[in-house]
């Protein structure tokens, strides 16, 4: 009787061994590496605006506040995209012949918005609140990435339900006092150096060093870097919790962002 | 040879759940009617509405009959017209935070003690000031802010709050300004709230103080700190007692 198998489909036997190992093993890998790849995150891109609108310019050369342009981040769940008119405050007097303000020049005179291209988006069954957010603390550079630096704004974060849950998981790693969230950025603009070993110092010394210095902390964040807190401020971020009544236990409920 | 069958069977196998597990998770990812609904989102696009916008201004002419904006005192900041030989010769402008800022409920948790509300209204304007008003006016309203710096000036300059005739201005006078421009300066009603306006409004008269005190104004121990960076809120706190008598 013949032989039903080839001797050569010994390597084959051999290399599909192999390969229900490695092929699933690849394909996950594989899969997981493009999915939090720029190509589907978007984190880092950024895309072509009807104006070149320069953060960078705005927020620390001229120092003007967030809350200027984004008035609505403290009290809204919609952090609002300013109209031209904002612009036009300044942009009536300055630049006025600036060729890369005609379409902000065109929408004040017509009344039409300009389209900007979104770059942060969440899925319509997500309620994401920003007011809530501001106002326990988190500053904009947590989701948004070093935006202070950005000339052209591109996202920061790759937005994520995990990354939600990180945080919603252990707040006290993240939440911070209300009144840091934008005093950060008047800080990061002196450019002072970082105070390391701030438990050495003596009260008053802190108090000095608090409305002028950035934490290491925040200096991490406004660098985008991560950062891990101490036990120390741990224990103050559970603090924070208790004063803002966040109840921990229900923060990772599926009804908290999807209702 | 028994194992070689197996090892195909079990290869076979794994092939299709891959296969499925693949088509089941594209199916998957072609179903956005959840991700993306049907309904208007704020500045989203709308294909509804002729202008394109889910944003709605509101429909000309249209009176709101909840929440009739019938005193002047709190919405113009006037009280009053000016009568000189039997005309109209200008508006009395009001001069003090009307009472309706006070009952705000951001400022109605203090204890009701008219200083700490006072204390408490101050600070949002020095907040707000230096939020919305600063970056024209600087942070001591002396009209050299870095807008102001940056070529502002060369057209029209902001104006500067601590000259005589701004000093002697009513706050409504302020408040109106804000609420609906002066000059080279845009209405601002848009961007800054009523009471915030308001709170605004008190704080530059804190500010004409600041820039006016004497050394008789100070305190001993208030004069042995001035060389120190001063805790901003608590200088508020003592120009507006002062602007309260």
């Amino acid at each position: 009787m013949a032989q039903i198998f080839h001797p050569s489909t010994n390597v084959l036997a051999n290399v599909s061994l192999v390969a229900v190992v490695v092929l699933p093993l690849g394909l996950l890998v594989g899969g997981s590496a493009i999915s939090r790849s720029p190509w589907n995150t978007h984190v880092g891109l950024a895309k072509d605006q009807p104006a070149p609108f320069s953060h960078q310019h705005h927020a620390v050369e001229l120092g003007i506040d967030c809350r200027y342009c984004h008035n609505s981040v403290e009290k809204s769940p919609y952090s609002n995209v300013p109209s031209t008119a904002t612009c036009y405050t300044c942009h009536s007097q300055i630049w006025t012949n600036s060729p890369l303000l005609e379409p902000v020049r065109n929408s004040v005179a017509t009344g039409q918005p300009l389209r900007w291209n979104q770059l942060h988006t969440v899925p319509d069954f997500v309620y994401f609140n920003h007011a809530v957010h501001v106002n326990r603390g988190l500053n904009c550079n947590v989701c948004h990435g070093p935006i202070q630096k950005e000339m052209m704004t591109y996202k920061g974060k790759p937005f994520f339900m995990a990354w939600c849950l990180n945080c919603h998981r252990n707040p006290e790693e993240y939440v911070g006092k209300r009144e840091d969230v934008f005093s950060v950025y008047k800080k990061y603009q002196m450019d002072q150096p970082v105070v390391e070993d701030e438990a050495k110092l003596s009260d008053e010394e802190k108090k000095k060093l608090a409305d002028t210095h950035l934490t290491p902390e925040q200096a991490a964040l406004m660098d985008s870097g991560d950062y891990k807190r101490s036990n120390d401020e741990v224990e103050k971020g559970k603090e924070l919790l208790s004063k803002y009544k966040v109840k921990k236990q229900q923060l990772s409920d599926c009804s908290v962002c999807h209702r | 040879m028994n194992y070689k069958h197996t090892s195909i069977a079990a290869h076979r196998t794994s092939l299709g759940l891959a296969a499925v597990t693949l088509t089941m998770l594209g199916a998957a990812g072609c179903h956005t009617d959840m991700w993306v609904q049907p309904k208007p989102k704020p500045q989203a696009e709308s294909d509804f509405f002729v202008d394109g916008q889910s944003n709605r201004p509101p429909i000309p002419h249209v009176v709101d009959r909840a929440h009739l904006r019938t005193d002047d005192a709190y919405w113009k900041g006037i009280r009053g017209v000016n009568v000189v030989d039997g005309k109209p010769a200008g508006a009395v402008l009001v001069d003090e935070i009307p009472s309706q800022v006070y009952d705000a409920p951001e400022y109605k948790s203090a204890a009701g003690d008219k200083k700490e509300l006072l204390a408490k209204v101050l600070d949002r304007g020095h907040e707000r000031f230096n939020i919305f008003c600063s970056p024209c006016h600087g942070e001591l309203g002396d009209g050299n802010g870095m807008i102001a710096k940056r070529g502002f000036s060369v057209k029209v300059p902001p104006r500067n709050y601590n000259t005589e005739r701004l000093r002697a201005m009513p706050i409504g006078h302020f408040f109106d300004v804000i609420t609906n421009g002066y000059g080279a300066m845009t209405p601002r009603a848009f961007q800054v709230d009523q009471n915030d306006r308001w709170a605004i409004a008190a704080y530059i008269r804190v500010l004409q103080y600041s820039q006016h005190a004497e050394e008789s104004d100070l305190k001993s121990d208030e004069i042995s700190k001035i060389d120190q960076p001063a805790a901003p809120a608590e200088s508020s706190k003592k120009t507006g007692e002062g602007e309260r008598k």
